[in-house]
């Protein structure tokens, strides 16, 4: 992979407020600079493809640093253009009259004669900037192109002003396994995405990552003679990780059950159990049968910290039994399993190789749709109840 | 189309709504290349992104004595050696492989068929696939009718009125020419429906010729010009720049008409050509892309000259790298007539194409590998900028490129800033891969996916297999009639003969360089 950077940067007033005009123009400098022009004498020609515009907001420079190496990994595959915002504390980042920092990059594989490219605006922001933020969304990004903001760490869910940041894009992107107090916030993300749903469309990159464990459990009941199990469902035993030292997150078990649930329409209501069954409750399907529930933490590698390592349903009609199983196995925990027992046979045996997909694979899979998912609303909703009633303090 | 029919509510906004029904594919000729660089390689792929069905077996089939190990074995190596996912998976190879079995058979042998029926009977009980077969005839051609025959025979072929299915995938070449395709044809007929028949051609899996019908039909502002009012004419180039590699013996018998034209660039001109159809349904699709076929204007034997044009290579130099000449090839006969280099004008006699020549041109040992169609529009009726345009003003033409850099451009006229009216050409493009994140499946993924659910729209059918065969049938009857003195010859990494760029100037037109 070779390409063409160039950048500039872009002086406005000093202070933290950021002279939009200013930034346009800069970008449209940059875009006759030799380099990038430089190309078309060469065989390859740049190519600027506007598909979408992409907003990552980083709490710290940190973050900044790690959204930064992803941003250059996805954007070779999506030219557009993509706004920076990292929030910094220190009193001086304001003293001059730096506004932005903005830059083109244009990516070309060998053998290709077509470069790809995309620019980037790169702006500091003071801490608490959620009242400027969405004006400046909406002023930077280019028009008639669906809006994407990516908030990677731990959004400010409890901040009103958070809902007008949603509000600015088309689709906004979080991710529930940064979540530091993770029952709490995903009842305020059920919260929030009721409040902007119609016009934003929330996005969970931990539901993605559930997308192989239901494809997989759906699999199971594709198979005629396995079907029936869906309407007799007696448990759901779930598995998720917990590293050392690690944060609990149950987000993924949540949303797994949240999903079976809205799914089978199972009743809303569930009854937490006590003693010493601690992450397990009970609620009734469709016929007022009891299903049992229940979310495990297993000590694992920082690697599989708040992932879901199995899920077993079991089914009985009274006369048949069916167990049906998909746990990560093998040292590494890259492979997974699907085992499907009817009455103490194996009807099903399948294993596969499902690594847990890096960010930049679960964003671009984000990025591809601007519509809201009713699938993953609905299991929201339903991981709201959890999150609300059970104790998963103890229950690792 | 067999796909799960129960009601699933968990399938309801996956990726995947739907999932083959379990089956059995067995492969005749598992020991050949095919097998090992395609088929095996492809079902693993699908096997690691869990979209085969549960009980999915694979029964290879050859004369070789194996064992069940010893083929399994083989096929790993294959699939480590060949498979886009490598390296190969311990956890998935095992229970992929569970599903592997060998039958040692001759083609000509009834009662080794007797054997096979038993291997499937096995599966049907030990792994549910449920009387399902796929049949994959990835033997050679000549083999076909046997193999066909002995399924029948044998009872192996499943009547309409089952519940269960049987199909057949058919690999190129679907005959010689158009009599023998017809023979061909009608000898499978004997034992399969035309429903069960699936002849496959690569091309059609790829993605971005699928987009292509995209492109045409889900865009509102192609399809009103996308005819003879405004289009001069077409151009599709597929050049390699390999030779021949290890098919001397194949190649020389067949030469680029019938390995590329009759196949993969006839399906690429009736994808271009086709009308709206009625909807996307297997049958919808191929019925217009028929059509399109049986349009092309007959082409006499005494004309065949004014319709194609072939050529040679001869040593040269490609990428950098010094080549031999096509008589110089292993297994090719030291003064063999085979054509490398094909170019063809056909036209299309319909109300949409009247006059419009579609320009098809393929070549091994060509300077670049490439495969795109280019659509030329006409010139503006009024040259307003004539006396001040600093060069002869462009055509639009609108490139869809297959490969490499899959994509979509538009050359325009644009006005080159300053005092003066002075335009230059400009491209505007679309890269398939810079929109799209997901990494395009194998075509060879996707065709026998397809085949396992019933879906049949990327399979050449019957009657486009034959329309096909009609106007290159022509053109090598032509040839036979007229050979030529002399081959024409070009230098390896050149774009053909000289013969080649006279045949299109003839019309005042050029090649275009892609």
């Amino acid at each position: 992979m070779s390409g063409v950077d160039v950048s500039s940067e872009v002086h406005g007033r000093k202070g933290p407020a950021v002279d939009v005009g200013s930034i346009e123009r800069e970008l449209a400098q940059l875009w006759r600079m030799p380099t990038v022009v430089g190309l078309r004498e060469t065989d390859i020609v740049p190519t600027r493809t506007s598909v979408l515009n992409l907003v990552v907001h980083s709490s710290d420079a940190a973050i900044a640093k790690r959204t930064g190496n992803i941003i250059n990994e996805l954007a070779v595959n999506h030219p557009s253009r993509v706004i920076s915002f990292t929030s910094t504390a220190d009193p001086h980042a304001f003293d001059d009259d730096l506004d932005a920092h903005v830059s083109t990059h244009c990516h070309t594989a060998s053998g290709e004669r077509f470069a790809s490219c995309y620019e980037k605006i790169e702006i500091n922001s003071p801490p608490d900037s959620l009242d400027e933020l969405p004006s400046l969304i909406v002023a930077l990004a280019v028009a008639d192109l669906p809006t994407f903001v990516w908030w990677p760490g731990q959004p400010p869910l409890d901040d009103q002003r958070f809902q007008r940041v949603a509000l600015a894009a088309n689709r906004l992107i979080i991710d529930s396994l940064d979540f530091s107090k993770c029952a709490e916030n995903m009842i305020r993300v059920a919260a929030l995405c009721s409040e902007v749903g119609g016009q934003c469309a929330i996005s969970d990159l931990n539901w993605a990552r559930l997308a192989p464990w239901r494809s997989m459990m759906s699999q199971f009941f594709d198979k005629p003679e396995c079907n029936w199990a869906l309407r007799h469902v007696t448990d759901l035993k779930l598995e998720y990780g917990h590293a050392r030292g690690g944060r609990l997150n149950p987000a993924q078990p949540m949303l797994f059950a949240g999903w079976l649930a809205s799914r089978l329409g199972w009743d809303c209501e569930l009854t937490p159990t006590d003693g010493n069954e601690h992450g397990t409750c009970s609620r009734r399907d469709v016929n007022g049968h009891v299903i049992e529930i229940s979310m495990r933490g297993r000590d694992v590698s920082s690697r599989y910290n708040g992932y879901l390592l199995g899920a077993t349903l079991l089914a009985s009609d009274g006369e048949h039994q069916g167990t049906f199983e998909i746990s990560r196995v093998g040292d590494d925990l890259t492979t997974v399993k699907m085992t499907a027992t009817l009455d103490g046979n194996v009807v099903i045996e399948h294993a596969m190789r499902s690594e847990p997909a890096n960010l930049s694979q679960l964003l671009l899979r984000e990025l591809e749709n601007t519509m809201a998912e009713p699938i993953f609303n609905d299991a929201l909703c339903d991981a709201e109840q959890y999150a609300a009633s059970i104790d998963f303090r103890r229950s690792s | 189309m067999q796909t799960a029919t129960v009601e699933n509510p968990l399938r309801e906004g996956l990726r995947l709504e739907r999932v083959p029904a379990p089956c059995a594919m067995v492969i005749f000729g598992a020991s050949g290349d095919l097998t090992r660089r395609k088929l095996m390689p492809a079902l693993y792929n699908l096997a690691i992104e869990g979209l085969l069905p549960s009980g999915f077996s694979v029964v290879g089939y050859a004369r070789r004595d194996m064992s069940n190990e010893t083929f399994r074995a083989q096929m790993r190596d294959a699939v480590d050696k060949y498979s886009r996912r490598r390296p190969v998976d311990p956890n998935v190879w095992e229970t992929f492989e569970q599903g592997i079995s060998y039958v040692d058979g001759n083609f000509e042998d009834a009662g080794d068929y007797q054997k096979l029926g038993k291997e499937l009977d096995r599966l049907d009980k030990e792994r549910g696939t449920s009387g399902n077969r796929i049949y994959y005839l990835a033997a050679p051609p000549t083999a076909y009718q046997t193999i066909v025959d002995n399924l029948g025979v044998a009872g192996l072929v499943c009547e309409a009125q089952d519940e269960s299915w049987t199909r057949l995938v058919v690999e190129k070449p679907f005959g010689r020419d158009l009599g023998s395709a017809i023979a061909l044809n009608e000898h499978l007929h004997t034992v399969f429906r035309e429903k069960q028949i699936y002849r496959i051609d690569h091309y059609l899996g790829k993605e971005t010729v699928q987009n292509i019908m995209a492109f045409r039909f889900a865009n509102g502002i192609f399809e009103p010009i996308w005819s003879r009012n405004y289009i001069d004419h077409v151009q599709i180039t597929v050049a390699e720049t390999i030779g021949i590699e290890d098919r001397g013996g194949y190649y020389d018998h067949a030469g680029a008409l019938r390995d590329m034209v009759q196949n993969h660039m006839l399906q690429l001109l009736s994808v271009i050509g086709m009308e709206p159809p009625i909807n996307f349904g297997a049958d919808a699709v191929r019925d217009e892309k028929v059509k399109t076929l049986r349009a092309i204007r007959p082409i006499s034997p005494e004309a065949v000259d004014e319709y194609a044009v072939r050529g040679q290579y001869a040593p040269g130099w490609v990428a950098g790298e010094e080549v031999e000449g096509y008589r110089q090839e292993p297994k090719v006969n030291p003064e063999s007539a085979t054509e490398t280099f094909v170019a063809v004008k056909l036209l299309i006699d319909n109300w949409r194409w009247a006059g419009v020549p579609f320009y098809l041109r393929t070549g091994k040992r060509l300077p670049r590998r490439v495969t795109e169609i280019a659509i030329q529009f006409k010139s503006v009726p009024h040259p307003l900028f004539k006396s001040t345009a600093g060069s002869p003003l462009e055509p639009n033409v609108l490139t869809l490129r297959i490969q490499p850099d899959e994509g979509i451009s538009l050359k325009i006229a644009a006005k080159v800033p300053g005092p003066s009216i002075r335009l230059r050409s400009v491209n505007m493009g679309f890269l398939y891969g810079t929109s799209f994140f997901v990494e395009s499946p194998d075509a060879y993924e996707r065709l026998l996916l397809d085949c396992m659910y019933g879906e049949s729209t990327l399979f050449t059918r019957r009657d486009e297999t034959e329309a096909a065969w009609k106007p290159i049938t022509e053109i090598l009857e032509g040839w036979a009639i007229a050979p030529p003195q002399r081959i024409p010859q070009y230098d390896a990494g050149t774009w053909g003969p000289a013969e080649a760029d006279a045949f299109i100037a003839r019309d005042g037109r050029s090649w275009r360089r892609p």
